[in-house]
C-alpha cells in the first residue's frame, strides 16, 4: 500500500505529552495510526522559551558567554566555547594552543557524558532499567574527570576570552589523574558497549525501526549523530583547525539510518573521544593557557560553527564599542533533528515511536518558543521576547 | 461436621496468609533487581506492605471515569476473585464444594484478565486527549476523527495479550491435567502423592512432582512465561508501558483505589504462583505443616520473574507474538509428551 493511501486512512490520533513519562522534554507528539502502526506524526515544541538572547541583548559580552553556558546543562561546555570562539574570531584574538586542546578535552567530555546519558535514557523507554542504571555507572566516572579538570560536574565555566579559565589549567598531577580515570572508563566503556550492542532483546528493539534515508536526513536537516547513522559523513570538528590540525579520530559514519544505527553511532563516537582526549593530554603543549593581550570593542556581526554531541550548534552575534552584545542567535541541533523523526518514526509500532523520537536526543531548553492556552477565552498565542520581559517585570 | 469447620477454617484463613506473604513479593522482587543493577534498593516491606497502607490512607480523589464506582471496584472484584482461585486449590474446599478444577481456575484467570479491559475503558486520565493544548487550530495536522486516550491503547494491547500473550499460561495449566488424566486439582496433587489427610513435613521428600518430568518441566516453562504475561511483567509489560501509555488502564487509580489496585496486583503474583506449586509440586495450600513448603516454593516464581525482568525491556507486539507463539509451541510439545 502507497504511504499516501496510508495517511489518508489515518483515523485514529494519539496524543502525547507536553506532560509524559517517556519525554524528559517538553514537547509534544501527535501519533496518527492505523491499528497501532504510525503513519502520520506531528512533532510540536515551544512551551518553555527562557528568552536568552533577548536577555543577552546589551549585556556585557563576558557575562553573556556565561549566559550561555546555562542555556543548556548537558551541553554547557559547547555553548559557552562556541560563543568564545565566535567573538575571538570577530575580534582576532589569539589562542594559545595548550588553551585550544582543554577546550577539546572538556568539549570530549561533554561528548561522553551526553551520549551515555542519551543512552541511559534510550534504555528507560526501553524499559530496560537495569541498562539504564549501569549507564548511568559508566557515565559516573565522566563527572569525576569534568569535575577533576574543572572543579564542576555540570557548568565547567572552562573557556574565556583568549583562553581558559586558570582552574581548569591542566597540572602533571591532574594529567596523570586523569590518565588513569579514562583508562578505567574506557574498559567499563567497551564491556558495556559490547553488552549492549549484543543483546538480542535490545538488537531486536531497536533495529529496523526509526529508518531516516539519507535524503530525508538532508531534506529535514538532521545534524550530528542522526545524520551522521544515515550514511552522511559531515562533522564539524573535521573543519575545526582546534581539531583537524592536532588530532586523529575517526568520523563514525553508518548506512542503516535506524535507531540502532544512531545508537551504535554514539556508542562508537564515545570510544573516538576518549581517543581525542587522550592525544590531547599526551601532546598538551606547556604554555601560557591564556592570552590577556586583546581590547574588546566593536565587533561586526561574527558567526561560529562547532559539533556539540547532538550535532551542529551556530552562535552569532554583534559587538558594540564598548563590548556590548547586539542582536545574539544561537542556534541548536535539536531544532532540525527533531524535525526529521516526524518522518522517521512513520511505519513504527506507537512503543517503537517513542524510542525512534527519542533517539534524536532531541534537548528541547535550548530551542523553546513559548505557545500560551487560554482555556477561559478558548484562545492561544506565541508568547514573544518581550511579553516574557513584561510578565518576568511583573514579578 | 470437621470438614465444614476445615472449610470455614481455610476459608478464613487462607486469604489471611495470602495476603499477608502477598504483600512481602514485590518488595522481595525489587530488591532482586536493585541487586541485579548494583543498587540497594527499597526495604522489603516497602513496595508491597507500606505502599498499600500508605495509599490507604492519602486523600480520595474522585477519577476521571463515566463510572467511577465501577471504575474504583474493579481491583476489589480482583483481589476476591484470586482469593477464590486459591482457595478452589485447597483440600477444604475440595472436599465440601468439589469445584477445583482447572477449568474453574482458566475462567477466572480469563474473568481476572478482562477487568483490565474495564479498567481501561473506563479511564480517562488527563495525559493524553484532555491535555489542554491547541492541537486542532488551523494549520495542524488534521487528521485523526478519533482521539485515543492512552488507556484505550492499552485496551487494544490488552485485548491481544488476552487472546494470544497469556496462551502459554493455560498450556502450562492443563499439562499436569493431561498427564494425570483429570482435570480435579485434588487428583493432580493426589498423583503426585500428596495426602492432605496424613501429611507432616517428612513426606516431602517422598513425593513425586510433576516438575521433575519432562512434560512437567516443559510445561513449567509454558506456565512461567504466560505467568510474567498476567502479572504483565517485564518483558510483556506494553499494556502500561512507560514509552507511551504509561500506567495504562491504571493511570486514574489513586489513593485507596491504587492500593487496591496494589494488593491486587500483589495477591496475583501469590496466587498464580501457588497454583504452579500446587500443580507442579503437588503441595496444595492448606492449613498444616503443607503450607510451610508451600509458601517457600511460591517464592520461585516471583523471583524467576525478577530475574527476567531485570534483564530484559519491554517487547513490543512485534516480538511478543513470536515469543507468545514460541511458548505455546513448547507447552503442545509438554501436553504431548504428558499424553505419551
Amino acid at each position: 500500500m502507497a504511504d499516501t493511501d496510508r495517511k489518508d486512512r489515518a483515523e485514529v490520533e494519539v496524543p502525547m505529552g507536553m506532560v509524559h513519562s517517556a519525554l524528559l522534554e517538553p514537547f509534544r507528539i501527535r501519533l496518527f495510526v492505523d491499528d497501532e502502526v504510525v503513519v502520520d506524526a506531528e512533532i510540536t515544541y515551544d512551551t518553555a522559551h527562557r528568552g536568552i538572547e533577548r536577555i543577552m541583548e546589551g549585556m556585557p559580552i563576558q557575562k553573556g558567554l556565561i549566559l550561555t553556558e546555562r542555556i543548556c546543562g548537558i551541553c554547557s561546555h559547547i555553548h559557552i566555547w562556541n560563543g568564545t570562539r565566535m567573538v575571538e574570531r570577530g575580534l582576532g584574538i589569539d589562542v594559545p594552543q595548550r588553551a585550544h586542546h582543554i577546550r577539546v578535552i572538556g568539549n570530549e567530555l561533554e561528548r561522553l557524558h551526553s551520549h551515555l546519558l542519551y543512552l541511559g535514557h534510550a534504555f528507560e523507554i526501553l524499559g530496560h532499567e537495569t541498562f539504564s542504571m549501569r549507564c548511568f555507572m559508566v557515565r559516573e566516572p565522566v563527572q569525576n574527570i569534568l569535575f577533576v579538570l574543572s572543579g564542576n560536574r555540570v557548568h565547567y565555566t572552562i573557556p574565556v576570552l583568549g583562553g581558559i579559565r586558570p582552574r581548569a589549567d591542566i597540572s602533571h598531577e591532574k594529567r596523570q589523574t586523569m590518565f588513569s580515570m579514562i583508562d578505567k572508563l574506557e574498559t567499563d566503556l567497551r564491556e558495556f558497549a559490547a553488552r549492549v550492542l549484543n543483546d538480542p532483546f535490545i538488537v531486536s528493539r531497536i533495529k529496523e525501526i526509526g529508518y531516516l534515508s539519507k535524503e530525508d536526513a538532508v531534506k529535514y536537516g538532521a545534524l550530528g549523530p542522526n545524520m551522521r547513522a544515515s550514511g552522511i559523513d559531515f562533522d564539524w570538528r573535521y573543519k575545526l583547525p582546534e581539531y583537524r590540525d592536532h588530532f586523529d579520530f575517526e568520523v563514525i559514519v553508518r548506512d542503516g539510518g535506524t535507531v540502532l544505527d544512531r545508537v551504535a553511532c554514539r556508542v562508537f563516537e564515545c570510544l573516538e573521544s576518549i581517543k581525542i582526549i587522550r592525544q590531547a593530554l599526551e601532546t598538551l603543549p606547556d604554555e601560557d593557557p591564556t592570552n590577556v593581550d586583546f581590547e574588546l570593542g566593536a565587533m561586526g556581526y561574527s558567526t561560529s560553527y562547532n559539533e556539540a554531541a547532538r550535532g551542529e550548534i551556530y552562535d552569532s552575534c554583534a559587538l558594540d564599542e564598548v563590548g556590548r552584545i547586539r542582536s545574539y542567535i544561537n542556534r541548536t541541533p535539536s531544532m532540525s533533528s527533531l524535525s526529521a523523526m516526524e518522518v522517521s518514526c512513520i511505519g513504527d509500532h506507537l512503543t517503537d515511536a517513542s524510542i525512534t523520537i527519542a533517539s534524536c536526543d532531541p534537548c528541547l531548553t535550548c530551542t523553546n518558543r513559548m505557545t500560551v492556552v487560554d482555556e477561559k477565552k478558548g484562545t492561544n498565542y506565541v508568547m514573544e521576547p518581550e511579553d516574557v520581559l513584561r510578565l518576568a517585570r511583573r514579578v | 461436621m470437621m470438614d465444614w469447620i476445615d472449610f470455614a477454617i481455610t476459608t478464613v484463613c487462607i486469604p489471611i496468609v495470602a495476603f499477608v506473604v502477598s504483600t512481602w513479593l514485590p518488595g522481595i522482587m525489587r530488591k532482586i533487581q536493585a541487586r541485579i543493577q548494583l543498587r540497594i534498593g527499597p526495604p522489603v516491606l516497602t513496595p508491597g506492605f507500606w505502599a498499600f497502607f500508605k495509599f490507604l490512607y492519602k486523600e480520595r480523589i474522585r477519577p476521571v471515569s463515566p463510572m467511577p464506582r465501577l471504575y474504583h471496584s474493579l481491583p476489589v472484584i480482583g483481589i476476591f476473585l484470586m482469593f477464590f482461585i486459591i482457595l478452589l486449590t485447597t483440600p477444604a474446599w475440595e472436599t465440601v464444594l468439589t469445584l477445583g478444577t482447572l477449568v474453574a481456575i482458566a475462567g477466572l484467570m480469563k474473568v481476572e484478565e478482562m477487568l483490565y479491559l474495564f479498567m481501561g475503558n473506563l479511564s480517562k486520565s488527563i495525559l493524553s486527549v484532555r491535555m489542554p493544548y491547541p492541537d486542532q487550530v488551523k494549520g495542524a495536522v488534521m487528521k485523526g476523527k478519533v482521539r485515543r486516550f492512552f488507556e484505550q491503547v492499552a485496551v487494544v494491547r490488552t485485548f491481544k495479550l488476552i487472546s494470544i500473550g497469556s496462551f502459554p499460561l493455560y498450556i502450562g495449566l492443563f499439562v499436569p491435567a493431561v498427564m494425570y488424566g483429570s482435570i480435579g486439582i485434588m487428583a493432580v496433587a493426589s498423583a503426585q502423592g500428596f495426602d492432605p489427610a496424613t501429611f507432616v513435613l517428612r513426606d516431602l521428600f517422598s513425593l513425586d512432582p510433576l516438575i521433575f518430568t519432562v512434560p512437567g518441566a516443559i510445561g513449567a516453562i509454558a506456565y512461567f512465561a504466560g505467568y510474567l504475561v498476567i502479572l504483565n511483567e517485564y518483558p510483556f509489560s506494553i499494556m502500561h508501558t512507560k514509552a507511551d501509555v504509561v500506567e495504562g488502564p491504571t493511570l486514574e487509580y489513586a489513593a485507596w483505589a491504587r492500593a487496591g489496585y496494589y494488593l491486587m496486583r500483589e495477591v496475583t503474583i501469590f496466587v498464580m504462583s501457588s497454583v504452579f506449586v500446587t500443580l507442579y509440586f503437588g503441595i496444595p495450600p492448606m492449613i498444616g505443616w503443607a503450607l510451610i513448603p508451600h509458601i517457600i516454593l511460591v517464592m520461585l516464581l516471583p523471583v524467576g520473574a525478577a530475574i527476567v525482568s531485570a534483564f530484559t525491556p519491554v517487547l513490543t507486539f512485534k516480538q511478543v507474538y513470536p515469543l507468545s507463539l514460541g511458548f505455546s509451541a513448547l507447552g503442545v510439545i509438554g501436553l504431548i509428551v504428558a499424553m505419551l
